[in-house]
């Protein structure tokens, strides 16, 4: 277990790595000129000169790369916002939390809450409550995120007056956010649930017992539960990196001080070494995520783990 | 499945109309499909005629009757600069689902040669191509389309290529998986004997036999895409602000929530109604071409 562990650690370096390199090469292709912007206007041609050198902006794309991950990978150091002339990493070290602190909390509801109603929407396929359940699911996946974190500030903020709308200044101010934000995964986690509690329940195996005369609470969390959990992790992990995302932009509806509000607003000052920053922080968070939904999977499945666990077997990645 | 596109190669269309006859009887007696294919209908005609349909201009001021409540005159009422919101919608229509449609398209049509390409080639053309969509797919796709954006800058056009670029993994993936098991097939292995030529094997054998999940991706995609089309305009990578695309109403709308809520309610619902009708549609095609609920 431990050997797969640090192979899927080692398997992240060139992800993140190539991750890097992409948005890096995005960004500095990005046209416009960054000393222009930083400096203003106005500034003469020597002080904007001066400045890209500091910022080593006149070395080759190739070398500016290397110094890039240089930093980042081996010191954490993120480099300086143009606007402010800001640590970037500094900034990151406060925001970081509590953005992963909403996203944790958002996954964390969609797997207790998504789960369950899709159980119970499996078992009674086709009854009213199935109906009912899948069709509100449908709702909520159907919905902006952040037009959910809109309406609902305006139903329980501006009109019930019973939450916060905006900040970050104590427990109460989490609810709509995280809300909001978990309401799309809860119902998409409910509906892959119970698609694949659906594919469990018709096999063999769960009519095999049935007709030993096991009791149906067990068949359903024992026999059934067991193996569509396998299809159920991996849906929800991805669903849950993908979530991350998502989970940005609802920052902006509340003003929370995370991740989020800080990349747009470096978007929209043009401010570029904040948004490479952002991204590669938060991708690799993403990765994460993926790397836990993986080795939940193989704790989850006894092949897998006989199959990593052996040793020098090699893994097989299957591509659905 | 394998027995009727067999045959489909050699003899081409009659069989192979039999599969998509087949999978749309199945979905027409699926009811929740139908729902949400006629839903998609109505909105499709609504923004398709919204010149006509639509009581007053998408960009017509009418200071004096700013802020006006949802009423007969204004069914969705007006906005800040006194614009009827519902003609608006209308026309707002047009540019979303055109902008669905271009970003779905183009991600299509790239998965579709990155993938066949990948998947027919094997080897170390297929590591290096799947290993940068591992990449790729590392970054949340909400956040490449955001980078991709803002290198591009913001505009509708930057925002349809962002979208369909970031949802590019997703189709490649997905169009290597097909091309890997049709490759097997008989027929292919009968094109290559004739000495058909690689890409005539591509194009005319195994891609229109691996379309079927190609088209339920699609659907579901342009669901997705409209989503992302509004949380980009959300942060103003999307259409700009007189546009009346959904989700720039929705970023405009936002500055009057306190007073004026139903001016984010409006386009909010227009978009949820479009992504139900479309995820509606696309389980329905799912279910109709699934070969599990074929007997």
């Amino acid at each position: 277990m431990i050997r797969y562990i640090v192979k899927r650690l080692l398997m992240l370096i060139p992800v993140v790595l190539g991750v890097t390199f992409l948005v890096f090469t995005l960004l500095h292709f990005t046209p416009g000129d960054p000393a222009v912007n930083a400096l203003g206007a106005t500034s003469t041609e020597e002080a904007r000169q001066a400045w890209r050198e500091e910022r080593g902006l006149n070395d080759p794309f190739f070398v500016q790369f290397a110094n890039y991950c240089k930093e980042v990978f081996l010191h954490g150091n993120f480099g300086r916002s143009y606007s402010g002339n800001r640590s970037i990493s500094d900034e990151i070290k406060s925001r970081l939390p509590i953005s992963a602190r909403l996203a944790l909390l958002a996954i964390l509801i969609d797997f207790l809450v998504g789960t369950p109603i899709g159980i119970i929407s499996a078992v009674k396929r086709y009854s009213a409550l199935d109906n009912i359940l899948m069709l509100l699911a449908l709702f909520m996946v159907s919905m902006p995120g952040f037009w959910i974190g809109l309406e609902l500030s305006i139903i329980f903020a501006l009109k019930l007056r019973l939450l916060p709308a905006s900040g970050l200044y104590g427990p109460q101010y989490y609810i709509l956010p995280v809300i909001s934000i978990a309401l799309g995964g809860v119902s998409a986690a409910a509906r892959m649930t119970r698609s694949c509690m659906l594919d469990v329940i018709g096999s063999d195996y769960m009519v095999t017992a049935r007709a030993k005369g096991v009791s149906e609470k067990i068949i359903i969390l024992k026999h059934g539960l067991k193996n569509a959990l396998i299809p159920i992790i991996t849906q929800i992990g991805g669903a849950a990196a993908g979530m991350i995302g998502g989970a940005m932009i609802t920052e902006i509806v509340f003003s929370i001080p995370g991740m989020g509000t800080y990349m747009t607003n470096a978007i929209q000052s043009r401010d570029y070494p904040v948004v490479l920053g952002c991204v590669v922080v938060l991708s690799f968070l993403a990765c994460i995520i993926l790397l836990i939904t993986d080795l939940a999977y193989a704790f989850v499945d006894p092949r897998i783990r006989a199959q990593f666990g052996g040793g020098k077997k090699k893994s097989k990645k299957e591509d659905a | 499945m394998s027995a009727n596109t067999m045959a489909a190669g050699t003899e081409a269309l009659p069989k192979k109309r039999g599969l998509w006859q087949n999978a749309w009887k199945r979905l027409k007696r699926n009811k929740r499909a139908m729902v949400g294919m006629y839903i998609m209908l109505a909105i499709l005609l609504l923004a398709i005629f919204a010149p006509v349909i639509a009581p007053y201009g998408y960009d017509d001021q009418v200071l004096t009757e700013a802020f006006q409540s949802p009423s007969l005159k204004h069914l969705c009422g007006t906005d800040n600069f006194g614009r009827d919101v519902f003609s608006r919608l209308l026309y707002g229509g047009r540019i979303s689902l055109t902008l669905g449609l271009i970003a779905v398209a183009l991600s299509t049509i790239v998965g579709i040669i990155v993938g066949a390409i990948s998947g027919y080639y094997g080897g170390a053309v297929d590591n290096l191509i799947m290993r940068c969509m591992d990449i790729m797919q590392s970054i949340p796709s909400i956040l490449l389309a955001i980078a991709i954006a803002s290198t591009l800058g913001g505009s509708m056009v930057n925002c349809m290529i962002a979208i369909g670029i970031s949802s590019v993994p997703l189709n490649a993936r997905l169009m290597r998986g097909m091309m890997l098991s049709v490759r097997q097939n008989e027929y292919v292995e009968a094109a290559r004997c004739a000495n058909a030529s690689d890409l005539r094997i591509m194009f005319r054998e195994i891609i229109p036999n691996a379309m079927s999940p190609m088209i339920v991706n699609m659907t579901l995609g342009y669901a997705g895409a409209l989503l992302n089309a509004a949380a980009l305009s959300f942060i103003g990578l999307g259409a700009q602000p007189p546009s009346p695309e959904w989700g720039a109403m929705i970023t405009a709308g936002k500055t009057y929530i306190t007073r004026y809520p139903y001016l984010i309610t409006a386009p909010g619902v227009a978009i949820m109604l479009t992504v139900i009708s479309l995820n509606l549609f696309g389980d329905g095609i799912r279910d109709a071409l699934d070969p599990k609920m074929k007997q």
